[in-house]
């Protein structure tokens, strides 16, 4: 992440350079500090949910949890911080995935995460679309299950200039 | 081995590139992605800001098909090879595919941040051009660097 010395220009703030197969760990961590410094005095009723996603990113424990927060915090804020939240979903989308279950008996099967929808509910509708896409029969909703996680450091490419 | 060290001359072994001449196939490499991007975007951009975004980006792929050709006409200048070839051009300049379709804002945005990386190639070799007195590929590189930034000035103000 390389920070821009205009501090006047806030969208210049968030200036990651990272593609899909050199993703580094902390920009996002980066980006959530500055719509932190930059709502502090704005809309303190956000600072809440931005320390929320920093401690729970700190940790890369829950990350259905950080998906949630990021979508509330998205749909409030992404108009004004087009450029942050499109900065922090491409660094979401590189850092998890999807685990995918279809039933008992079966392994999980990984997806990679698309942030298009503006709800958890709604990303884990495309996921369900593409695991349907990709199996011969659509998947029981009894069974259907997933879960978000971060890879491991070792990650596939989606960048096909990657 | 980078595809410019293994390109070979007609009269037999090409003597090994000066680092300069590296600089300027990355420049050249990264100024090709972002050209197939912005021809990308021109192509698919939809909405309600289609005929600015769609003249905008023809704009910046015209600059940078012309651009190329300067960055890799002084490559040749300094006795150097130049990079070609999309697969070698697309990993030296190693950014992320344009996704398609994608929100207006989502396209301004990927070429932000492709022009970003440009910007950041660019002075990297610029200052080497400038340290080697090389002041010729110094001056070739800030109108880059000047163009990409008013790019990105653009770019950015769209997206606010």
């Amino acid at each position: 992440m390389m920070f821009s010395e205009d501090a006047n220009d806030s969208e210049s703030f968030y200036s990651c350079h990272c593609t899909a197969d050199s993703c580094r760990e902390r920009c996002g961590h980066e980006i959530v500090d500055v719509l932190l410094h930059e709502q502090a005095e704005r809309a303190p009723d956000l600072v809440d949910s931005l320390l929320d996603l920093k401690s729970a990113l700190a940790q890369r424990s829950d990350a259905e949890q950080i998906l949630e927060t990021f979508c509330e915090l998205r749909r409030r804020l992404e108009k004004r911080y087009y450029l942050a939240f499109y900065r922090m979903r491409r660094w979401l989308e590189n850092q998890m995935e999807a685990q995918v279950s279809r039933g008992r008996g079966y392994a999980p099967r990984v997806y990679p995460i698309r942030l298009k929808a503006r709800t958890l509910s709604g990303v884990i509708e495309s996921i369900r679309a593409e695991f349907g896409e990709s199996e011969k029969s659509p998947p029981q909703y009894s069974f259907f299950r997933v879960e978000f996680a971060f890879r491991a450091k070792t990650r596939t490419s989606r960048g096909l200039l990657a | 081995m980078s595809s410019i060290t293994k390109a070979k001359s007609n009269a037999g072994k090409a003597k090994a590139p000066s680092r300069i001449a590296q600089g300027l196939n990355q420049v050249l490499a990264d100024t090709y992605a972002l050209m197939a991007m912005s021809h990308h975007a021109h192509w698919n951009i939809e909405g309600d800001g289609f005929f600015a975004l769609h003249a905008a980006f023809e704009e910046q792929y015209t600059n940078l098909f012309q651009a190329a050709d300067e960055i890799a006409e002084r490559a040749r200048a300094l006795d150097a090879y130049a990079v070609g070839g999309l697969k070698a051009m697309a990993k030296m300049a190693n950014m992320d595919e344009m996704e398609a379709p994608a929100p207006q804002k989502d396209y301004v945005a990927a070429l932000v941040e492709a022009n970003e990386k440009t910007v950041k190639d660019l002075r990297k070799v610029k200052d080497l051009a400038g340290d080697e007195g090389d002041s010729e590929t110094e001056d070739l590189l800030i109108a880059r660097i000047q163009y990409h930034e008013k790019t990105l000035w653009m770019l950015k103000s769209y997206l606010k």
